[in-house]
Order: C-alpha cells, then structure tokens, then sequence
C-alpha cells in the first residue's frame, strides 16, 4: 500500500533564459512503513522535493497525494491541519520551541490539535530514544543529538503518515549521527513508520531501505 | 591610519545597517522627532512668555503712586531715582446709551509707560478739548475727525461739549477712556476732584532683586509723603526680579517625564533590535570584530539616527512654538534653545543605547550558533510537566519568558498611560459651568450690585446708598414675582469708613460683612489668633478680622488683637461713628468659604449693626438663581427693573460663562496636547515591541506553522502575548493614573478651584483601551499578512536571510 504519491513534480523559478528548474517532473512512491533515503549533492533539488511532499511548498506543476489525498486540493488551513495530524517533520537545526520543555515541545503537535497525548505511547518513545530525565530540560539545555531525539519523538507522537526528515544528522557529530540514523531506522520498523530522510552522506543513505538519488532536479537513480 | 580604515569600515556598515532595517529607523526617528519637536516647543513657550512679559512690561510702570496732592507729585518730579513718571487722573465711570466712560487724565503718551496710542491728532492741550476712541464715536453717531465736536452727557448730570484733538487707538466694546487736557484736570467738573496717580519706572530696578525694589519704591513714596498703602508695585514686574520656581519646577518636571519617556521608547527600540540581531552580532564577533568596534557600531547608528532626525524636530518645533506664542518670539532665545535641545536629545540618545550596545558587544561568536541567547532559559521547568499548551497558554508563556523586555514596554506604556489618565481626570473634573461659576455665580445666574457712578456720587459713601434700601424686601420681592426665578440670595455687606490711629490711616473705605446667628455659632473653627466671646461680639463693641495676610501684604502691618478702630457709617440721619476693638483674627479658610461676600477685612454679628441703624437692609448684593429654561426672559425682565434704578447695575452669567470659557478651553489645548504627545510616546513603544516581538520570531511562528499550528492559532497565540501586555498596562494606568487626577482634583479644590470635582475620565478611558486594544490586533494581522508573502519554506530557514 502506497502512503506517499507524488507525480510529475516540477518547480520553476524565473523565466526563459534564467529559468531554474529547481524540480524538473518527478515521480516518487513510497510504501508503508519503508526508510526511503533522498541523496544528493548540495543544490540538487532535494530538500525543494522534500518540501513539496510536506506541503511546505507549492509545486509549479504536479501532484502530491498522502494517505490518497492531494495536498494540492487542500486549503492553506485544511493542509496545517492535516500536517499536524498525518506528517511528522524533523529538521536539520532541530527546530525546537527555545522556551518550551523536552516534554511540552514533544506534545505540542497533539494539544495544538486540542487532543491529549496518549500517555502509553509517549512513555514507550520516550523509553525508546532514552530520554527519560530529560523531559524538564529546555532545549538550550540539552545536547544536539538529545535535541534531535526530542525532534523524532514530536515527530512520532501524533503517529503520523510519514516522517519527513531533513538532514537530521547535518549537525551532529559522526558518532550522534550514526545513533540517530540507527534510532530513525528502529523507529521505522517498531512503529511500522514510513519516513522519508534527506541526506547528502551516502554512508547515512546506505542504511535506508531505499534510496532515491537526485541530479539537478531530477531522479537518477532509485535503489 | 589602520585605525581610520576599521572606521570608516565600521561606519559604512552601520550605513548600511541602517538602510535593512527601516522600520527600527522610523520608530527612533519618530521618537526622537517628537522629543525633540515636544521639548523645543515646551522651552520656547516658557521662555516666550517671560519675553512676552518682559515686553510688556517694558511698556508698563513699574510702580504706581495713588490719592497724591500736587505737591506730592512735584515731589515725585523731582525724585532723581524716578527715570519715568507719568500723572494721571482718573475720574467717575459715566453710563450713557449703552457703554459707559471713564475720563482721564495724562500728562503725555510715553512708550515707556504706554497708557494709550493715538491714531491721528494730539492730545488735548485746551480745556475744551478731548481725544477719544473712534468706536466710542460711532456709539455717539459722530464722526471721527480731529475738529469735530462732541457732546458727553456724565453720571453727575453734567453736559459738556468738547472739541476732539485726537483719535485713540484701540477698539472698546462697552467701555471707553476719555482724554482731557490739563486744564480740565484741575478745572473740569470730571476729574477737578479726582486726586493725582503717578505711573513710574525706576533707575536700575531690573537689576535690583524682588526685596530691594519694592522697598526702593516704598522709600520713595515716603520721601514724597505718600501713605504706603498709596503705592502700588506692579506686581508682575516683581515678579520677573525673582525666579518663580513653581514655573521651573512645572517645566522642570513636564521636561522630565519626556525626557524619561524619549530615554524608555529609544532604548526599548535599541534593545530589541539588539536582541534580534545576537546572530549576526555573533558571527560580526566570530570574523574577528572587537568589543569596543562592536559598541561603535551600534552607537554610530544611533549617532546616525539622532542627526538625522533631530534637526528636524528642532525645526517643527520651532514652527509649533512661534505659532503658539509669536508675541514671545526671540531669535536670541531660540538660537540658545535649539543648542540645548540638541545637546540634551544627543545625550539622551546616547545614554539610551549604551545599554544595547553594551550587549551587543557582550555577544560571544558561539552565540552566533545558537538558536537564542543561553542565558534568557532556565535549566529546567521547575513546577508542571506539561504547561498549558493552548495558543492563548503559549502567548503568555512567551510573553514572561523575557521579564525585562515586557517591564520595559510596560514602563513607557504605563508612563505615557498614567499622565494620559490624569490629564483626562484634570479636563474630565474640571466643570466648566462650575468655573464660570465661580465667585457670586455659584449658585445664580445673575447678581446686582451697587453701580459704582452712584457709590461715587453718594456723599455718604456706601451705607448713605444702603440707607435708601434700594435692595430692600420690596425689590427683592418683585424679583422673586419674576417667571422662572427660583431663589433669591441677599447678600449682606455694611460699607463703612475706618480710622486706624497706630498706623496714620484715616478714612479708609471699607465693608463689614454682618454674620446671622447660625454663621456666628461656627464661627469658632475660622479662629487664628483671640477668642470668640459671643456675649461680648453681641455688644457691637468687638469686631474680628479676615485676611490679615493680605492686610499686612497691603499695608505693611498686620491687626492685632486689642486694636481699637474707629468705624463711620450713615446711621439713616446723619455720619454716627463708634469705636470698636479686635476681639480675634480669621484663618484663609474663612476667606475661601466666604469668597462671594467677604469684601473687606472685618466680619462682626448683624444684630448689634441694625441696632446702631434706622434703616433695616444691609443687602449689598442680590444673587438670583433661575429655571434654565426661563434665564434668557428672566436676564431681559431684570434689566428693566435695574434700568430704572441707576444706582444699580446688573452682572450676568452669560457674560461670565463667555469669558472662562474661552479661558479653559485654552488650558484644555494645552493639556491635552502635552497627552496626546506622551501617548504616542507610548504607542511607539508599544508597536516597536509587538512589531519587533513578531518580526524577531519570524522563523519559530514558521516553525509552529510547519508542524501544524494554524494560522488562526497563531494569531490566537500573538494576540495572547499583547492582551496580556495590554491588561497590564491597561490595569496600571487606570489604577495609578486615576488616583493621580484623584489627588490632583483634591489638591486643586482644597486650595480654592471649587470647580474641580472628581469624576472618573469614562470617555477617554474607553479611547484609550480601544486605541491600545486595537494597535496590537492591527499589527498582529498586517504583520503575518506580510509574512505569509513569503512562502512557509523561506521563512523556516530562518532569521538569517
């Protein structure tokens, strides 16, 4: 079963002669519960990618279709809506609420939607990506690889359709990396998630269950 | 010479920096314009009025000498200390058709002294000759040419025929001064009885202080023979030898709090655009800029700021402050205020982004890498778990999380807000009618009174008036039978004449104001000095005195109890007089009570009066209060009834009410200027801080937005963080600045403006919490308007771009 359906994308900046094609007609199909990799160099067009597929950005020309439903046919509000109950977001710089807690900034997603955390599943992430004591902690206070995990964990807890991580080691040491990337695999298969990481390392890509290159806005090669 | 080029490195980057962040620019601009435009007004408005003054002045005397004989002021001609002096007559008003004249007397139209200008012709030499305005002309239906006659028909009865020598300027409206010569002075039957005044300036006496003035011109006056309580200093003369420190410490303290105001919006703007800057300040320290380079170029842009927008609020206040006062413009005084003001906004800016720049060069590199600054977070969350995570929940969570920038904006809103509120209190409990009011009108529309042709006229003075009871019962009577009068005050002041040995005054006109029974059962707790023996009071031989201060102001001594005193008065047959001893002094307070009948200095029972009278009124006034609706027909019927008794005369409230209007409406501007101004002050403040709050956020709101919180729960979330800053101030202010006007009203109304009555500013209570309700709602909206321009993507990477 395909949670994530994204063809024909384009995305173009400028016109004629400067025209960029930042994104130039791509297709891509991810199954439930796989560890998709997106590799590239910088400026490949990857993250443009990444971003349409979390209705971050709008595609010039295309389709997204998440769970068989069009990001494009939502509106502005519909889309924030279903982005905090069925995308789960993890960001290079960590992207963190400075003034908001380990634990308030892992459940803001359920209580902006007015619902409450369902505890057994918090205490099991929690457990899972060692975060136990660091709850009270503000981000300041935490170190990059305990934010990332903090990120993951706000990613998993409203048990979204997909994950979407970009460059989530880019700031972290080899050693955090490696644990991180360990941790987002072992996520995928004790959730059964589907996540879908960003990555110029190849190393990194290598421990996806499948791995998507991308050349100057276009697939070279899925693996 | 590397020196010059890390300079000039640093000033074009402060340039630079400048022209990115426009907005910032404005707000500093804006506030500095209006400190500066606000502080030169101010400054020119007190300096143009103490040259106003001054010029006046320059045209006035400084002293007058009153009630002299001839010899007295040959005397004074020949005073060598005297550098000008003017003689004047000045004769018995004189009603006619409608206005009334007053003749004078003067030995020459000096600019020195400036008593009247003539528009054509001279003054009168012959005693035939008069020069008069040419609007007291036109009343007359005669033509104004210097050859033409005119006929003046006086309050004695008198009719004379004059020739016009010239025409005076000016434009009167009910009242007219008429010239005559010399010889009329000494001959005509106007001012022949009429004692001399001299009008006087003395050598050096702006250079003597307050003290030695008033003595000189004293000592003078009693070199020429003249009773002290003849000479009259000009007081607003004196005035200006002494520094009024009420009016420098008025000015001193609005110059203050504007001064303080201008300190609190810049520094808030610098902080905040300090603040919002800790990354690009970081990575400026990381490429190897110094502390003291990272200082310059913060306080370059604020150097840069100020010389751009001082001069013009320099130049806009000297437009505002010559309009407002041109009588008062001096370009010497300007020249020196625009000095100061610079330097004083130069230094206010300066002290105002020391702080900001301090931090801004306290920025270590590695913070360039964070996020926020390290030290703004606690550790950990000290009580709950999880807080509320409602938008409303992280509005107030984001808005504590900086105390000092929320005190900040909190302390220039609460500021500006607590003066607002109290000017409002002050214009809000300030009841116009009541000030019109004021004096006889307190309770009536109209008051009748003796006119002062008849006083004159009245070989007995005012009790020969008060024995031909023109108030009587009957008279007040017939006004009571008028439509729409409700009630009818008579008030009660026995004119008589006193003898006062110890000090050589003779003759003296003067009131006694009659108490009734009830008035002297109170009369205890007015008591300043002596007793108040009522049995011996009843006995007529004992009398109390009120206002001594203004006696002792007045005449250079004060009545002490056990004085004796020789009273006259007309008994109903013939002048009687009676000694009578100071039994006891009154505090101000009964001045102040008894504002609208005290008119002289003593106060005593009615009963022992009337006993020495065979007449039974002792009403020197009559206040008539009326039906609103009834006051116009009432004022037209009254003035039929004192039209036929020329010894009276008719005062209105209308006439009153026109006058003190246009009075308050004038402190009115002013004030609610002054407000207007420091509530902008504040509002700056206020958009600066939501502006930069929003601004400054850009990339957590894109943040929130990406994980799912929606627009309409961020606008929930900013409109949080600004209702709480609002309530708060909304709740100081009304608090601090209601109890403010509140003991202002009190203080005001205690030291006799009876006008002022407490009464809460409703209306502009309500403006100001819509106009501070409704600047964070409009900002909030504009701003994630402007925002969701740019698409989600962009604004998530960040504050850097």
């Amino acid at each position: 079963m395909s949670i994530l359906n994204a063809t024909h994308l384009k995305k173009y900046y400028g016109q004629n002669e400067s025209l960029v094609k930042a994104l130039d007609d791509v297709s891509v199909k991810v199954e439930k519960g796989q560890f998709v990799a997106i590799i590239g160099t910088s400026g490949s067009g990857k993250s443009t990618l990444l971003n349409m597929l979390g209705g971050l950005d709008n595609p010039t020309s295309g389709n997204v279709e998440i769970e068989s439903r069009n990001l494009e046919k939502m509106s502005e509000e519909e889309l924030t809506v279903f982005r905090r109950r069925r995308i789960g977001f993890i960001f290079q710089n960590y992207n963190l609420i400075p003034y908001l807690t380990a634990y308030e900034n892992i459940v803001l997603p359920v209580r902006l939607d007015n619902k409450r955390e369902d505890k057994s599943l918090l205490n099991e992430i929690v457990k899972f990506l060692e975060l136990d004591g660091k709850l009270a902690n503000y981000p300041s206070h935490l170190s990059g690889g305990q934010q990332q995990r903090v990120a993951i964990a706000r990613a998993l807890i409203s048990k979204p359709a997909i994950i979407l991580a970009d460059e989530p080691t880019g700031n972290l040491d080899t050693n955090t990396s490696d644990k991180v990337i360990d941790l987002l695999k072992m996520t995928s298969k004790k959730f059964n998630q589907t996540i879908v990481m960003i990555t110029h390392n190849p190393e990194i890509a290598e421990k996806a269950d499948v791995k998507i290159r991308i050349e100057d806005g276009k697939i070279l090669v899925k693996e | 010479m590397s020196n010059k080029i890390s300079k000039d490195m640093i000033s074009t980057m402060s340039k630079s920096s400048l022209k990115t962040s426009r907005l910032r620019n404005i707000f500093v601009m804006i506030t500095i314009i209006l400190a500066s435009s606000l502080l030169t007004v101010i400054l020119m408005f007190a300096a143009g009025q103490n040259e106003k003054t001054k010029r006046d002045l320059s045209h006035a005397q400084q002293v007058g000498y009153y009630n002299l004989n001839e010899e007295q002021v040959e005397k004074l001609k020949n005073d060598e200390r005297i550098a000008y002096q003017v003689e004047v007559k000045t004769g018995t008003v004189s009603e006619m058709n409608g206005f009334s004249v007053i003749p004078y007397y003067v030995s020459e139209l000096t600019d020195q002294i400036r008593i009247a200008e003539l528009e054509s012709g001279n003054l009168p030499q012959k005693e035939n000759e008069i020069a008069v305005q040419k609007s007291m002309l036109e009343k007359l239906n005669v033509k104004s040419e210097v050859g033409n006659e005119v006929t003046l028909k006086f309050y004695d009865g008198n009719e004379e025929t004059f020739i016009i020598s010239g025409i005076i300027k000016g434009e009167g409206k009910n009242q007219f001064a008429v010239f005559f010569s010399e010889d009329y002075a000494l001959n005509g039957s106007q001012l022949k009885d009429s004692p001399f005044e001299v009008y006087a300036k003395i050598y050096g006496a702006t250079e003597m202080n307050e003290e030695d003035c008033k003595e000189c011109m004293y000592l003078i006056g009693s070199d020429a023979g003249i009773e002290r309580k003849y000479v009259s200093p000009s007081k607003a003369f004196l005035d200006t030898l002494s520094i009024n420190s009420q009016q420098v410490l008025t000015y001193g303290i609005v110059g203050a709090v504007i001064l303080l105001a201008c300190v609190l919006v810049i520094y808030g703007v610098f902080y905040l655009s300090v603040i919002g800057r800790i990354h690009q300040f970081g990575q400026l320290r990381t490429i190897g800029m110094t502390k003291k380079q990272m200082k310059k170029f913060v306080s370059k842009e604020g150097r840069l700021l100020f010389l751009k927008s001082a001069p013009i609020g320099i130049f806009i206040g000297i437009i505002v402050g010559y309009f407002i006062l041109p009588e008062g413009f001096s370009i010497v005084n300007t020249l020196i205020i625009v000095a100061c003001v610079f330097v004083v906004i130069y230094l206010i800016t300066m002290i105002s982004i020391t702080k900001p720049s301090k931090i801004a060069s306290n920025v270590s590199p590695i913070e360039a890498l964070r996020y926020t600054p390290q030290d703004t977070m606690k550790n950990k969350a000290n009580k709950k778990v999880c807080r509320n995570l409602s938008p409303i929940g992280l509005g107030i969570m984001n808005f504590s999380k900086n105390k000092k920038k929320a005190t900040i904006t909190m302390l220039s809103l609460g500021l500006g807000g607590i003066l607002f509120i109290t000017a409002a209190t002050y214009m809000s409990s300030f009841d116009k009618a009541d000030y019109s009011r004021q004096g006889y009108f307190k309770d009536a529309e109209f008051y009748i009174q003796y006119s002062e042709s008849a006083t004159e006229l009245e070989e007995n003075g005012t009790s020969g008036i008060q024995a031909k009871s023109p108030m009587d019962d009957s008279f007040v009577q017939e006004i009571e039978n008028i439509d729409g009068v409700e009630k009818v005050t008579e008030v009660k002041n026995f004119g008589i004449s006193y003898d006062f040995p110890e000090h050589s005054e003779y003759n003296n006109d003067d009131y006694i104001l009659p108490l009734n029974e009830e008035q002297i059962k109170n009369i205890d707790k007015y008591i300043e000095t002596g007793t108040v023996d009522y049995d011996k009071l009843m006995t007529g031989n004992y009398i109390l005195v009120a206002d001594n201060g203004n006696v002792e102001e007045i005449y250079g001594w004060k009545f002490n109890i056990g004085d004796k005193i020789t009273i006259h008065y007309f008994d109903g047959n013939k002048m009687a007089e009676r000694e009578v001893e100071v039994l006891g002094t009154l505090s101000h307070d009964f001045v102040l009570d008894n504002s609208s009948s005290l008119e002289g200095w003593f106060v005593m029972p009615e009963k022992p009066i009337l006993n020495w009278l065979t007449y039974d009124s002792l009403n020197a006034q009559i206040l008539i209060s009326t039906d609103e609706s009834k006051t116009e027909q009432v004022g037209a019927e009254l003035e039929q009834i004192v039209a036929e008794r020329p010894e009276l005369s008719l005062e209105t409230l209308a006439e009153s009410t026109e006058i003190h209007n246009a009075e308050a409406d004038r402190v009115f501007g002013a004030i609610s200027g002054l407000a207007i101004f420091i509530m902008m002050f504040s509002i700056l403040s206020m958009m600066n801080t939501l502006i930069t709050n929003i601004v400054t956020r850009k990339q957590e709101l894109a943040m929130l937005e990406s994980i799912g919180m929606s627009k309409s729960q961020i606008r929930k979330m900013l409109l949080g963080e600004s209702l709480l800053l609002v309530i708060a101030t909304v709740g100081v202010t009304l608090t601090i600045g209601t109890l403010c006007g509140y003991f202002l009203c009190n203080m005001l109304y205690n030291n006799g403006m009876y006008y002022m009555s407490f009464k809460f500013p409703t209306v502009f209570t309500v403006a100001y919490v819509v106009v501070l309700t409704l600047v964070p709602l409009v900002i909030t909206i504009a701003s994630m308007k402007s925002f969701s321009k740019e698409a989600l993507v962009e604004r998530l990477r960040g504050m850097d771009n």
